[in-house]
């Protein structure tokens, strides 16, 4: 994660009595934002393909009962 | 009478083992359930009581005194337990974890029973006191059925100590609402803002970050890259709006609850993500509403240095109830089971569609099947359950 996105995070944060600085784990877990998210990104376009698949499906079944 | 350790070391986490028995009493049988209690801890020798009995040991695992555990009889000679591997996947019916709960001292409700659950699949010995921590947290949370959050304190648990206690002392900042509320959160602001503000320039921006109006991923370019750093991008365009821009007060109060969700949402996900789970969700408009899907994911394995994740999908329909899906995601393979009523020859024509397009666009081989099940028996999207259909 980039130190940009780290530094406005922090700044934002405050916004719900966060202080991330502070806060060593959370620093950890934002800095591991990043990591897995080629995978993450293809799990959310394989997610949308079997969405539009069930909405298919659902097409099917509404068509059939008229 | 306190019987003295054999001079075995133990390295295996798995067992309890080989502990001197007194032959002058009778032990308890094989694959009986028995409680250990801590009475004390000289270094690294553990004074402990087993079903009334003294026994000095070395335990793999960490009690303070006090604590108490349940473990399974292996043997009776040498005198030897598990505790890890308390009921087997087929006996962890609600009844049995209910009577496991009970021996540690705890009321079993829906919560405690679904949490221990998810201990016994992850094969976590059942630790009383750190069980307690958890239970009281659940409590004063007021937590219901949240299988999302229950899977992420499955896996607190069964890290270091120290974050059990790291998520109560921020349960009222970082964690003030459960993931699953925040996601529903900024569904409701995306409906309000639709419903009330739809000619508003800002609803249209807020839309396209966080509205798919087609699952086509050209159709809206923002999808492309979704990721927290996109929410931030929002986030900071809404600060902008808020300061520059003078709205009516409901629109303020809108895009401010806006903005302090996806910052809960992008601090939460970190935390989960930091414990291996990565759940999401989609915000979809069709026709005339909006819909809200989440699925989660996580890595369950590495294959010749390929990642292999396991995955669950719900997704609300009109006319078939929520259907579930689960399975797995490595680089050349999908594997995925539908839960929903298969009342339809057509659905098998439709599968093989689905599967081409993932062949053709993702270069991976799909493997879907449908699992026709009644909505009361379909699993949840969240928990970590085993894919139970075979190709």
């Amino acid at each position: 994660m980039s130190n940009n996105f780290f530094q406005s995070i922090a700044e934002h944060s405050n916004l719900i009595g966060i202080e991330i600085a502070k806060d060593y784990f959370l620093v950890e877990a934002l800095k591991n934002l990043q990591k897995e998210q080629r995978d993450k990104e293809k799990i959310h376009d394989i997610t949308s393909t079997l969405v539009k698949m069930v909405y298919r499906l659902e097409k099917l079944n509404n068509g059939a009962k008229k | 009478m306190i019987n003295q350790i054999t001079g075995t070391t133990l390295t295996n986490s798995a067992s309890l083992n080989t502990l001197q028995q007194n032959t002058s009493r009778n032990l308890p049988e094989i694959n009986s359930l028995v409680l250990i209690k801590v009475l004390d801890k000289i270094g690294n020798n553990f004074k402990i009581l087993i079903n009334g009995i003294l026994f000095q040991s070395r335990l793999p695992l960490n009690l303070t005194t006090g604590d108490e555990t349940l473990a399974r009889v292996l043997s009776q000679s040498p005198f030897s337990l598990t505790i890890n591997d308390l009921l087997k996947t087929q006996n962890r019916t609600p009844e049995n974890i209910s009577l496991l709960l009970s021996l540690l001292g705890f009321e079993p409700d829906d919560k405690s029973i679904n949490f221990v659950k998810g201990l016994l699949s992850a094969k976590q010995p059942l630790k009383q006191l750190k069980m307690k921590k958890v239970f009281e947290f659940f409590e004063r949370k007021n937590i219901t059925n949240d299988d999302l959050l229950n899977e992420l304190f499955v896996r607190i648990y069964s890290s270091d100590d120290e974050y059990l206690d790291y998520v109560a002392e921020n349960e009222n900042t970082i964690f003030k609402y459960s993931l699953l509320e925040i996601m529903n959160n900024i569904f409701k602001s995306v409906k309000n803002l639709n419903s009330e503000y739809s000619k508003q320039p800002i609803t249209l921006y807020v839309n396209n970050y966080l509205v798919r109006n087609s699952l086509i991923a050209s159709d809206n370019p923002y999808f492309e890259s979704f990721t927290e750093e996109k929410f931030l991008e929002l986030i900071s365009y809404l600060d902008y709006e808020l300061n520059s821009e003078s709205y009516s007060n409901s629109l303020k109060q809108i895009l401010n609850d806006l903005k302090k969700d996806l910052l809960y949402l992008i601090i939460q996900t970190s935390v989960y993500n930091y414990f291996g789970l990565y759940p999401s969700f989609l915000i979809l408009k069709r026709t005339d509403d909006f819909i809200l899907i989440h699925y989660n994911s996580f890595k369950e394995r590495t294959i010749k240095n390929y990642d292999v994740f396991k995955f669950g999908l719900k997704v609300p329909t009109h006319y078939l109830d929520d259907v579930i899906l689960k399975g797995f995601l490595s680089k050349e393979l999908l594997y995925t089971n539908l839960y929903l009523r298969k009342n339809n020859p057509e659905y098998d024509e439709e599968l093989i569609r689905t599967s081409e397009e993932f062949h053709f666009k993702y270069d991976i081989n799909a493997y879907i099947g449908i699992n026709d099940s009644n909505i009361s028996d379909r699993p949840s999207v969240w928990s970590n359950s085993v894919v139970t259909k075979t190709f």
